[in-house]
């Protein structure tokens, strides 16, 4: 399995890209308008709860993405196709901004509702685990000079990091936590409302355009990258 | 209106988060469209001068 880019797939995803920009933005004032607009304040937390629809969309695909990560890592190491380390490459600042805001929402949100903006508890330490699992990949492919060790290395520090994911997915199940289970689970019905699932799937939606978006972007930007590395060799 | 800005009392958390995090998607995608552009220009000049 060696799959090759060539010219005619960057201009495909070059032409892709106004179109894809324009969907990102028209989902997000969609989903803005039914976030801010449309959906009910909650029972309890009020209208504090908005925070829900940037923050939950941001963790969800923080965990996404470290998962697509440390899956082209493996595919590298077995293959060697330098294309998985691309797909690597360009995907791992996105993910690094997602759980980033994932943090931040979630301190905001935090402090209304538990009174604190932060506490050691197992979902919100393990988050933070998984923002320096980014930072280290991305700092640890660009301090090492020899690109093949570096490329090793980093892989080999996000399979690793991998076992963070489901200690991330369970730990409001494993421990005792501040952070309340997960309310939305493919094996029973959603515990919130209507109201406020059809905001949550918008702004999801919208969040995945973003990442697409970016990630082809940073697809192109790291491909020449690496031809400027190879020809200024 | 005001009750919109207002958010139930809730204002500062609802804003500063909504704020932060599209402030950060926005400035993030202008980093990378602008990279972007600036290593297709080199790319192009190094090749220039090999050629």
């Amino acid at each position: 399995m060696y799959i090759k880019i060539n010219n005619n797939h960057i201009e495909l995803i070059k032409s892709a890209n106004p179109y894809l920009i324009f969907a990102t933005t028209f989902v997000f004032i969609i989903g803005l308008y039914y976030s801010l607009f449309q959906s009910p304040p909650d029972y309890i937390q009020g209208d504090s709860m908005r925070i829900m629809y940037i923050h939950v969309p941001s963790a969800w695909f923080a965990l996404m993405t470290y998962s697509i990560l440390a899956g082209s890592c493996v595919l590298w190491f077995i293959t060697r196709n330098p294309l998985f380390n691309v797909v690597a490459r360009s995907i791992a600042q996105v993910g690094m901004v997602f759980t980033l805001m994932s943090l931040i929402t979630g301190s905001i949100w935090g402090k209304p509702t538990w009174g604190v903006w932060w506490v050691w508890d197992a979902r919100l330490t393990s988050m933070l685990i998984l923002f320096f699992l980014y930072i280290a990949y991305i700092f640890l492919w660009q301090a090492i000079s020899n690109k093949e060790l570096a490329s090793k290395i980093s892989a080999a520090l996000a399979i690793i990091g991998f076992i963070n994911i489901p200690i991330i997915k369970f730990s409001v199940d494993w421990w005792n936590t501040l952070h309340q289970p997960a309310s939305i689970s493919k094996l029973s019905a959603p515990t919130i409302d209507v109201s406020m699932l059809i905001p949550l799937f918008i702004m999801t939606a919208a969040c995945f355009l973003f990442l697409v978006t970016v990630s082809l972007i940073r697809f192109r930007l790291v491909l020449i990258e690496n031809k400027i590395l190879r020809t200024s060799n | 209106m005001n009750e919109l800005l207002d958010m139930g009392g809730y204002a500062f958390f609802v804003w500063s988060s909504y704020g932060i995090f599209f402030f950060s998607l926005v400035i993030f995608f202008l980093i990378n469209i602008l990279n972007l552009r600036k290593y297709e220009k080199i790319f192009k000049k190094t090749k220039k001068k090999i050629d």
